[in-house]
């Protein structure tokens, strides 16, 4: 008989995996329904993976020697446990920082006939029912349809005993990333000082997210990587995901010694990170109340706000929602995540571009180099508009609605655009900068970088030409379109502002006199699109609420 | 002085509030009564321009709401019921946001802010996020910003919350010292003690509708001289407590 505390508080804790704090009622609801669209993406994206490896496994089935086939399964396979894990690793680096029972739950259920066992349990019983449900959706959705294709007179076992090894593999491979996170956000909570506990947990995070756009480039790569694995490389040892494909390879019944200790490198490794997982769980049971409470007195290491310097006189309600903006984005694990998540987006994309061109002609090669700034910029743009529109504390926003004033409006949203043109253009400009510089010379920099800087600036007033928030402070719906269209959107931005911004770079450093006709018309379009702008920026009130498409705007006469 | 007329909302088929009227003369704190759930904050809600009536008008020293929004607004500080502030923010931070909202410059900003901060005893805790805070710090916080621009009508919605006997007594000093050269303060709140002793009348609301506009003196008097409590509990027409505590003891027992 299960303790009934025990399941009330199970089941209260997988929801709250489920929930976000800072959205309201309807905004909860639509990131439920959002959840749910991913994983069906999942199971989609599985099918469609069947399809596209269909033909090439039907080619390598038909040949007369095994020798291709056996070649390049072990790199397919590589990727299809990639995949999972990658996802995986994506949804607990989400929700990392509640791994761990936090100081809410000890002054609510402490305060209760509770015992800390009963809670713990709780905790790691929902862990488990969250990972289980993402794991297996991952797995079965990628797995199945790539054992399916796979089959063929080279495949060696039944398609039931393949699907078993597959799902064994993968949902151990899954299980290793899961221990991992729960051993390194073990680690910060046990090892950090407790004033710095948020701020340390939030940079993780953050880099966890980073770390693993940034790996998308590799997984995207994986399918070509089968004559180096043949090669039996010891750098493979480095890559946990090879490890897993070498337990597959065993318990298929290879006799490599390479395979048989990469399989044990995957299963010392899933034991050890459960293992200092369980060690970090174990501290934060027998000591919750030291490990979890913070000290309230000390400064903070968020004491000191630095301010860019501003020689002119600008309005007291700018600077207002200019600190508002940047103290949140600089306190908010959330909104970071959001930011720098879509900006490493644009780094592996053009990463990802820049060295896939690299063998080709010099023309694609500089093309492909001189495009650097701008994906970055499309990325950031995208990534602070996200994170802007997340809200903060919504019952706080009343005071930006008791003091909305006409005569200030402007000014709030002047700020909001020198955030876009700061964190969104110049951002991205400086990290490009020493790309151009390295790789193109100087000269070319300086010729280029000021085009890049103007191209930024129009796609900043195209972004927010209907802007009307304080950010933060406006409910928000997700899946408010549908997310495909969405994404076609954010795609068609990427690759129109990419191609037709390349062309006018290219075109500008080909002498003084296009350079200066460049410069001519992109300031042409800035100023038509700022008059636009401000035939109704901070005249119409400031919004409060996230509207669905469809809503009805009445004329209010 | 702010007139309220005819106040109305309604949400679909339920209206909180039916036809509120009232009036706050220059130098007077009006104390703003009812049990929960009839139409107090619904009511404050309209008269700080949060909420929009579905019938009614309000105007504060001749600015009507609806006509200029702006005028009236930037003559009114609010004090909300419960402590919504951005907690990751530090008290001299919020202070600064709330000030620049309301168009206030630097160096006077900062000077007032410091000021504010060590008279209501949060100088101290200056670099903590507010979400170290108590529910009486936060009060107080909340306080000092619906202070800032020295407003001519201060709402405040059960203000004394959480706060300790001395911030208690040092807030009701300061609420009657404020109201002295004309300005005015709305006065929402369930302690009937501290209304009798600040507010010169009361109006009681009871199912959006209002059941008493008087002054406190005459309101007694003319119920006998039952404290305002029994008053109180008359008008809005309130269950036999002891009967209904009896009730909740069975069920507990049961």
């Amino acid at each position: 008989m299960i303790d009934p505390r025990l399941s009330a508080l199970t089941r209260h804790f997988f929801h709250s995996f489920f929930r976000l704090s800072f959205l309201d009622d309807a905004g909860e609801e639509s990131f439920k329904r959002g959840l749910i669209g991913v994983l069906a993406v999942i199971i989609a994206f599985g099918l469609l993976l069947g399809r596209i490896y269909m033909a090439k496994y039907a080619m390598l089935s038909s040949l007369r020697t095994p020798a291709p086939f056996q070649l390049m399964l072990p790199a397919d396979q590589l990727l299809m446990l990639s995949l999972p894990m990658f996802f995986v690793a994506f949804v607990m680096a989400l929700v990392s920082h509640s791994v761990f029972p936090d100081e809410t739950d000890y002054w609510i259920l402490m305060g209760l006939p509770v015992p800390r066992w009963i809670v713990f349990a709780a905790k790691v019983a929902a862990l488990f029912l969250f990972t289980t449900v993402f794991i297996a959706a991952a797995n079965v959705g990628i797995g199945v349809p790539f054992t399916f294709v796979t089959s063929g007179r080279w495949s060696g076992h039944s398609f039931v005993v393949r699907l078993a090894i597959q799902l064994v593999s993968g949902t151990l491979a899954s299980t290793f990333t899961v221990a991992c996170i729960i051993a390194i956000e073990g680690l910060i909570v046990v090892l950090t000082p407790r004033p710095w506990l948020p701020r340390v947990s939030v940079v993780m995070q953050t880099m966890l997210i980073a770390g693993l756009v940034l790996s998308l480039p590799i997984i995207n790569r994986m399918p070509a990587f089968g004559e180096y694995i043949s090669t039996k490389p010891r750098a493979l040892f480095l890559a946990p995901p090879m490890w897993f494909v070498g337990l597959q390879q065993w318990l298929l019944g290879s006799d490599d010694p390479f395979f048989s200790r990469l399989a044990l490198s995957a299963l010392a490794g899933t034991l050890a990170f459960a293992a200092l997982g369980a060690g970090c769980y174990l501290i934060v049971y027998r000591r919750f109340d030291k490990v979890i409470l913070r000290t309230a007195g000390g400064r903070p290491p968020w004491s000191v706000n630095v301010r860019i310097p501003w020689p002119f006189r600008r309005h007291p309600a700018h600077d207002a929602v200019q600190g508002f903006t940047s103290a949140t984005l600089r306190r908010s694990g959330l909104h970071q995540l959001v930011f720098f998540g879509l900006l490493t987006i644009g780094v592996a994309l053009a990463a990802t571009s820049a060295f896939g061109n690299a063998g080709d002609r010099e023309r694609s090669f500089i093309a492909a180099l001189l495009q650097v700034p701008l994906t970055l910029i499309a990325a950031a743009v995208i990534g602070l508009r996200a994170a802007l529109l997340l809200p903060t504390n919504l019952r706080a926003s009343w005071i930006f609605g008791i003091t909305e004033d006409q005569a200030t409006r402007r000014h709030q949203l002047e700020a909001v655009r020198h955030l876009f043109v700061g964190l969104g253009v110049m951002l991205p400009v400086a990290l490009a900068a020493p790309v151009y510089v390295g790789m193109l010379g100087a000269r070319t920099a300086l010729t280029c970088l000021p085009v890049v800087v103007l191209l930024g600036w129009i796609f900043v007033e195209i972004a927010i030409g209907r802007w009307r928030r304080i950010p933060f402070t406006c409910t928000v719906l997700f899946g408010k379109r549908p997310p495909a269209y969405t994404v076609l959107l954010a795609f068609l931005a990427f690759g129109v502002f990419g191609t037709v911004g390349t062309l006018f770079i290219i075109i500008a450093r080909s002498g003084w006199r296009s350079w200066l006709v460049i410069m001519a018309i992109l300031v042409t379009i800035i100023a038509v699109l700022r008059w636009q702008r401000l035939q109704t920026w901070g005249r119409l009130g400031l919004e409060f609420e996230d509207y669905l498409p469809d809503r009805i705007e009445t004329l209010g006469l | 002085m702010l007139e309220a007329r005819g106040l109305t909302k309604r949400y679909q088929t339920i209206t909180a509030v039916n036809n509120v009227s009232f009036e706050i003369k220059p130098g007077e704190i009006l104390g703003y009564l009812g049990p929960n759930g009839s139409g107090k904050s619904t009511t404050i809600n309209m008269v700080v321009g949060l909420l929009e009536p579905s019938e009614g008008s309000m105007s504060l020293l001749g600015h009507r709401l609806a006509a200029d929004p702006d005028a009236y607004k930037r003559r009114i500080g609010y004090v909300p019921e419960e402590p919504h502030l951005y907690t990751h923010l530090s008290a001299p931070e919020y202070l600064s946001l709330v000030g620049g909202l309301r168009s206030m410059r630097n160096p006077a900003l900062a000077e007032k802010i410091e000021k504010l901060l060590r008279l209501f005893g949060l100088w101290d805790s200056r670099y903590l996020a507010m979400s170290g805070f108590s529910k009486g710090m936060r009060q107080r916080a909340l306080l000092s910003a619906a202070l800032l621009h020295n407003p001519d009508l201060l709402v405040l919605d059960e203000p004394f919350s959480g706060l300790d006997v001395s911030a208690g007594l040092l807030f009701r000093t300061l609420l009657r010292l404020f109201v002295r050269d004309g300005q005015m303060i709305l006065f929402s709140s369930h302690r009937l003690d501290v209304v009798e002793q600040i507010c010169g009348r009361v109006v009681i609301l009871r199912q959006g509708r209002i059941v008493a506009v008087e002054e406190i003196d005459r309101l007694r008097g003319a119920r006998a001289t039952s404290p305002l409590e029994e008053v109180f509990a008359r008008v809005t027409l309130q269950e036999d407590y002891t009967s209904v505590a009896e009730q909740i003891l069975e069920v507990i027992r049961s």
